[in-house]
């Protein structure tokens, strides 16, 4: 790095994009461990609750709510402890950019490294537990959308707890009543689109908008997305802030 | 890019945009709702009749009876109305409102010399502990003697309900402990942000000294709540119910925030952390306030009972009373536990040490 100092905020962002990556590329397994736990624990119902084709299709979007939950809550946990045990947290802190630049590319780093490995499995998943086939769509854009809103959400209990000795079991008490309202929206979501009800209008090019007017307005699950994407919005921008300011408390 | 972006109207945006799609989320389909309204359909017939005193819930104002024609299917559908009060226009112009008292509050206080000396005062620990003690008596008479009024008035004069005969009374203790457990919180969160902001101790202390009290007011909430649904509902607890799951979240905040407060040893540190969780967690109150619309729910809408009410008046004025004594009585359990937390936190100042010697 050259030593002028460069104080354009996009720079400190991507640099820390960048090193966090690096960081996920060199410890592999710490990346591969969360999908290996999102898939044992989707794997967990059918051998729990019932192998009936008929009861899995009904509580498939659950099973996989409930998993990709508790795999981000448990991933989160390593977003600032390395960086908290060696330091590099306090020279975050320290440097002449806006803490919650920082702390937003950390989170968006965590998730590019845990959320979107879970998109990618999540439909193969789907299909081993009998998901309705209409319901995939909605299934990828509640994930697409939830999944953030976990990390941002997640990241505020994990500052909070970082500098505590036992802070895992108050992490899950503080933060897992946050997510229960995405998760509720999320499995209402995939519920309704796989309820029976009309089928969608098919995409065709003289009305093509039509069918993005009933999926935006008309279709049943739409109030629940549009109050999940509402929630990523306020997340991106309001969670950074209370993260940084968390950090600030628990390194004082 | 970065550098040169505003935070501050990113956020007011984002903020209007929640607001927005929270209003704008309860006209589209409900979620729940039967599927089949959104085919192509038509009108057969439509029956409406009115009543006062509903026919399934406890105050439904309007049932129509619709009609539809789907695919050769004739589909019969009941829709019932309940108060048009808790619409979501009403919501956002009483937000509005609400969010104009506390700014002219906020506009008298920075203005009024003799307010804001009272509050650069009540920032001493001292100041506030001698004032409150002299306040308490005076609460916890008002609190009971409220309380027997409205108990009395609203168990043996209320006119007994046309649907639910008399389980309808334990309303008198439902909803003013379900409203409280909301404005506690409120009242928390502004504690919060001041004592982040502007560092006050006081602040802290009322902050930290609200949580265990909402959480006991909200579990009252939830166990009332749950006697009235097993009279009327015919069941304790009903998961796909919004208004129940909501407030059980609410009841889980309050226990995280009480227990992130005991796991941090410095008490300053500890009341900060909260604050900022106390602060972040807030956008759970609008999802309470919303969800009976948001959902179709058990839960009835609620009911205005000041000015242009459906409700009786004999039936809305001890539900008044009662709401000004747990409100009282709310602040007198306050008072206490700050009283004892400004103890705690001056007890090696002199005049703590006076107290302690006198008693």
């Amino acid at each position: 790095m050259t030593p002028k100092t460069n104080k354009n905020g996009l720079t400190a962002f991507l640099a820390i994009i960048r090193r966090d990556l690096l960081l996920a590329y060199r410890y592999r397994a710490e990346v591969i461990n969360p999908i290996l736990y999102f898939i044992i624990i989707v794997s967990l119902y059918p051998l729990a609750i019932s192998p009936d084709p008929k009861v899995l299709t009904k509580i498939a979007p659950g099973i996989i709510w409930v998993a990709a939950l508790l795999a981000s809550l448990l991933s989160l946990d390593n977003l600032f402890r390395s960086d908290y045990e060696d330091g590099t947290l306090e020279q975050m802190l320290m440097s002449p950019h806006p803490t919650g630049i920082l702390v937003l590319a950390k989170i968006v780093a965590h998730w590019i490294t845990t959320g979107l490995p879970l998109l990618l499995v999540a439909p193969v998943l789907a299909y081993t537990l009998h998901l309705d086939p209409k319901a995939y769509s909605v299934l990828m854009i509640t994930l697409i959308i939830g999944t953030p809103i976990l990390s941002f959400v997640g990241a505020i209990g994990i500052a909070l707890t970082v500098g505590l000795r036992r802070g895992g079991m108050l992490l899950s008490i503080l933060v897992l009543p946050l997510f229960l309202p995405i998760l509720v929206l999320s499995s209402v979501a995939i519920q309704l689109a796989a309820s029976p009800r009309p089928a969608i209008a098919p995409i065709i090019p003289g009305a093509w908008f039509d069918s993005v007017v009933y999926l935006t307005t008309q279709a049943p699950y739409s109030a629940a997305i549009y109050t999940l994407s509402a929630l990523l919005i306020l997340a991106i921008t309001l969670a950074p802030l209370a993260t940084a300011a968390a950090l600030r408390i628990s390194l004082r | 890019m970065f550098s040169s972006f505003n935070f501050k109207y990113f956020i007011i945006s984002a903020a209007i945009l929640l607001l927005l799609a929270l209003v704008y989320a309860p006209h589209s389909q409900p979620l729940y709702g039967d599927p089949l309204k959104t085919g192509t359909q038509t009108k057969v017939g439509v029956q409406t009749e009115y009543g006062l005193i509903g026919t399934d819930k406890f105050r439904i104002y309007k049932s129509q009876k619709l009609e539809f024609k789907y695919k050769n299917m004739v589909v019969t559908e009941k829709i019932n109305t309940t108060a048009p009060t808790t619409g979501s226009l009403f919501l956002l112009t009483n937000w509005l409102y609400q969010l104009f008292f506390f700014l002219i509050t906020a506009i008298a206080i920075g203005y009024s010399k003799p307010i804001s000396n009272f509050i650069k005062k009540t920032g001493s620990l001292k100041y506030t502990y001698n004032l409150s003690g002299k306040f308490i008596p005076w609460i916890a008479i008002l609190a009971l003697l409220l309380a027997t009024i409205g108990i009395v008035d609203g168990l043996a004069f209320a006119p007994t309900d046309a649907k639910q005969k008399d389980s309808f009374r334990i309303i008198y203790i439902h909803v003013p402990a379900a409203m409280l457990c909301i404005q506690a919180y409120i009242v928390m969160s502004i504690a919060s942000a001041i004592a982040l902001i502007w560092r006050i101790k006081i602040a802290e202390i009322v902050a930290m000294s609200i949580a265990p009290l909402g959480a006991a007011i909200t579990a009252i909430a939830l166990i009332t709540g749950s006697l009235w649904g097993a009279r009327t509902w015919g069941t304790w607890w009903e998961w796909k119910d919004p208004r129940m799951v909501s407030v059980l979240i609410l009841f889980f905040i309050y226990l995280g925030i009480m227990g992130l407060n005991s796991a941090i040893e410095d008490k300053r540190t500890a009341a900060s952390a909260t604050g900022i969780f106390t602060l972040s967690a807030f956008v759970i109150i609008p999802f309470i306030y919303v969800s009976v619309k948001m959902f179709n729910s058990l839960h009835q809408g609620s009911t205005q009972v000041i000015g242009s009410s459906d409700m009786h008046p004999d039936m809305a004025r001890p539900l008044i009373v009662m709401f000004f004594a747990t409100m009282l009585y709310f602040t007198f359990a306050l008072l206490i536990r700050i009283r004892g937390e400004i103890l705690i936190r001056d007890r090696k100042t002199q005049w703590v040490k006076d107290i302690a010697l006198r008693s």
